[in-house]
């Protein structure tokens, strides 16, 4: 048994207060302001004073790049990532190499993540065979195989008809379609926001109408053809809105936003820094403020990383050359925190409720600081001051929040019973 | 008097399709006999066009012709005057100046028929695209009848590729002359979208249906037409949708399985399931003959005149 002593619990079901948690096994037995045991030999107790219990994070977008020939974090080393940042579950994105389109590649991927018991694993496939965009997966076969979320992640589902195709099918089986929003034939070869960096530096454009015209087709298939369906990555002004009136108009359709298009515009450009360079691009001032106010009006319903390590090669570049992508899990919660919850913009069970309770509904797991619930818990330190450094040679620091002074850090996490951080640092 | 033409089931009133199963059933027994000749037709001529590729339905209908004592002429799709690039309604022109008596066609477009009713021959359809095949429907309602005994209070599942399948549209409308409680069995992918206000059952899991019902009709995965892309694969396919040993154990007592043929064994069925007892594909294909000796008859010799 593990008991977490004098915590500020948040439940993710609207109580913020001191109490302790006791944890039995992979479940939390109680939550009381005061719990005394009396046979003190067997509990582990641990001194939480000071620090936030959290129902454990899941965030719903995260690259590893494994199985793959380039050696950038495998899968146990991105999941050790995502505990070092605080997350008790992840979704993988299945834009491997080999893609995650079959049954075999899903049982393949989990059989890598089992080395780490505790944190819920979950690889979503690719809507398409080898996320072509042609011929839909075996969805069957893959909810078969455990498989919750469907997406061609990188790539959008262009052919109007193969996305109705697999709209259709994939509502036999109650799977989530998930798209990275971004119409092609507009996009091209395009590097950067399209507008007045775009016109200074000389790159190609990715414009906002891009991401807008792929949201609306996409929101007007499922009129028509009922499926559930999740935006990834939001960044436009015009997205939010279109999104708004999808979800005014009782449309069953979710969506998520990156700490980075929340916080960061195209202007950090200027100096052609690849770690700034990703899909979509950081867009303007209004963009991040409709961002924001759409994560707080929970038009947006959930923040994700989109984790993407790079190998150093692939960032150490000329930027037109450089690969798409930033690294996002060892940031996102102190971000979230330090740009929102300590400002008193969302409160701690908004946060929750963004990167916890929304990934865990979509993907079926359960989270909350409540008897009787899986003991998935991040416990964070809201007065630690740190700045984002280099730290571990097998990860990968392309992010755009190098350097950054960041207040809060993820100081322990309980994966479904398993202690596996704690004062910081990795356990086992 | 102006020909009679079955394009659709919906030229049968329901008590025709009844006197035309009693007249199948006699039609059934001379093709028994020692000499499978009777000269109902007599004098009569049957062009059998088969614009698409055909084998156990122009066979069947030629049968089922000369068994009448008709005359018939036969052309598929290499070396018509179509493919020639003759155009539908100068054929037509051409079979009437030939005094032809009935055209049996199946043809790729849905609905061609309804462009050769003014001339003064009877259309028969056997088979026009993706619309409709009402003699297959009616030999399948006859071999339900044969074995089951009534065609009352009948629950039947359509197993497959719905959206693709002529048979499917003219058997739903047979069985709901009969009110049959009937069951779509498919992917969303393989069913028209849109199926509102129809009372029709549907759902995407044979396993659901398979002990509830008195027929189980399973249609063909037409390979060679673009009916693959609408799903993933073979596998999948077969994981959901094909018909086991370990379907055949859940099946009531008295139900039967059917399908309209050519079947794909191992796609549609196990060769253990097409093989057993079950299975009413073997008689599906000789009743088809004495179903269409007795649509020739009703349509040609004046029984089914205006």
């Amino acid at each position: 048994m593990i008991l977490l002593k004098d915590g500020f619990v948040v439940d993710g079901y609207g109580k913020e207060e001191k109490m302790d948690v006791l944890v039995n096994e992979d479940i939390i037995a109680e939550v009381a302001p005061l719990i005394n045991l009396s046979e003190a030999g067997k509990v582990k107790v641990l001194d939480c004073e000071g620090k936030v219990i959290l129902p454990g994070l899941i965030d719903f977008h995260v690259h590893f790049r494994d199985p793959s020939p380039k050696e950038v974090e495998s899968i146990d080393q991105g999941i050790e990532r995502a505990i070092y940042g605080g997350f008790t579950g992840c979704l993988m994105m299945p834009n491997t190499e080999p893609p995650i389109d079959t049954p075999e590649m899903v049982h393949f991927v989990r059989e890598k993540a089992a080395s780490i018991p505790g944190f819920d694993f979950q690889p979503a496939a690719a809507i398409t065979q080898g996320r072509e965009g042609e011929r839909i997966v075996e969805m069957g076969l893959l909810k078969e195989a455990g498989v919750k979320v469907l997406t061609d992640d990188g790539n959008y589902v262009q052919s109007a008809w193969v996305m109705k195709m697999a709209l259709r099918y994939a509502s036999a089986f109650d799977l989530i379609l998930m798209q990275h929003p971004e119409e092609k034939s507009l996009s091209a070869d395009g590097q950067v926001n399209e507008g007045l960096i775009s016109a200074s530096l000389g790159l190609r454009e990715l414009p906002k109408a891009a991401e807008e015209i792929a949201i609306l087709r996409d929101l007007t298939l499922v009129q028509y053809y009922p499926a559930r369906i999740h935006f990834t990555h939001i960044s436009t002004a015009g997205a939010v809105q279109l999104l708004n009136k999808a979800k005014s108009s009782g449309l069953k359709v979710t969506a998520d936003v990156t700490p980075h298009h929340l916080l960061l515009t195209e202007k950090e450009l200027v100096r052609f820094d690849p770690n700034f360079k990703m899909k979509p691009p950081l867009r303007t001032e209004e963009d991040i403020k409709a961002v924001q106010s759409g994560l707080i009006n929970e038009v947006i319903d959930l923040v994700a990383t989109d984790h993407a390590p790079h190998a150093l090669e692939d960032k150490e570049t000329e930027f037109e050359k450089a690969a798409f992508g930033v690294a996002g899990l060892d940031t996102a919660l102190s971000l979230i925190y330090q740009e929102f919850v300590f400002p008193r913009k969302l409160s701690w069970t908004d946060l929750v409720r963004a990167m916890s309770l929304k990934p865990a509904s979509l993907l079926g797991y359960i989270r909350g600081i409540k008897p009787g619930f899986p003991a998935s818990i991040t416990i964070f330190d809201p007065e630690k001051e740190w700045v984002y450094r280099k730290e571990k040679s097998e990860w990968a620091y392309n992010s755009p929040f190098l350097g950054w002074r960041l207040k809060g850090k993820v100081f322990g996490v309980i994966a479904n019973g398993r202690l596996l951080c704690w004062e910081e640092k990795l356990l086992g | 008097m102006k020909p009679r033409h079955l394009i659709s089931i919906d030229d049968l009133k329901k008590n025709e399709i009844e006197v035309l199963l009693e007249n199948a059933a006699s039609y059934k027994e001379i093709s028994t006999r020692e000499v499978k000749k009777v000269p109902a037709l007599r004098g009569k001529t049957v062009a059998l066009c088969f614009i698409e590729p055909s084998t156990r339905t122009r066979a069947s209908f030629e049968i089922a012709a000369k068994r009448l004592s008709a005359d018939t002429l036969s052309f598929q799709s290499k070396g018509t005057s179509l493919e020639k690039g003759e155009s539908i309604k100068d054929m037509a022109k051409t079979l009437q100046a030939m005094k032809i008596d009935a055209l049996v066609l199946r043809h790729s477009s849905c609905g061609v028929h309804y462009q050769l009713t003014d001339y003064d021959f009877s259309v028969i359809n056997a088979g026009d695209g993706m619309h409709e095949h009402p003699t297959q429907a009616l030999l399948d309602l006859f071999t339900i009848k044969d074995k089951i005994g009534r065609l009352e209070n009948l629950k039947v599942a359509i197993v497959g590729d719905i959206l693709h399948s002529r048979v499917a549209r003219s058997l739903i409308k047979v069985l709901k002359l009969f009110e049959a409680e009937i069951t779509l069995v498919a992917p969303p992918t393989l069913l028209p979208p849109f199926l509102t206000g129809l009372d029709l059952k549907i759902t995407n899991f044979l396993e659901e249906v398979v002990s509830e019902v008195d027929i189980v009709y399973l249609l063909r995965i037409q390979k060679e037409r673009a009916a693959l892309s609408y799903f993933p694969s073979e596998r999948e396919y077969i994981r959901f949708y094909s018909f086991q040993l370990s379907h055949l154990k859940k099946l009531k007592k008295g139900s039967f399985l059917m399908h309209p043929g050519p079947i794909n064994r191992g796609w549609e069925l196990s060769s253990e399931v097409a093989d057993s007892d079950v299975s009413l594909i073997e008689e599906q294909v000789e009743n088809g003959v004495a179903v269409r000796m007795a649509v020739l008859s009703y349509f040609l010799a004046g029984e089914g005149g205006n």
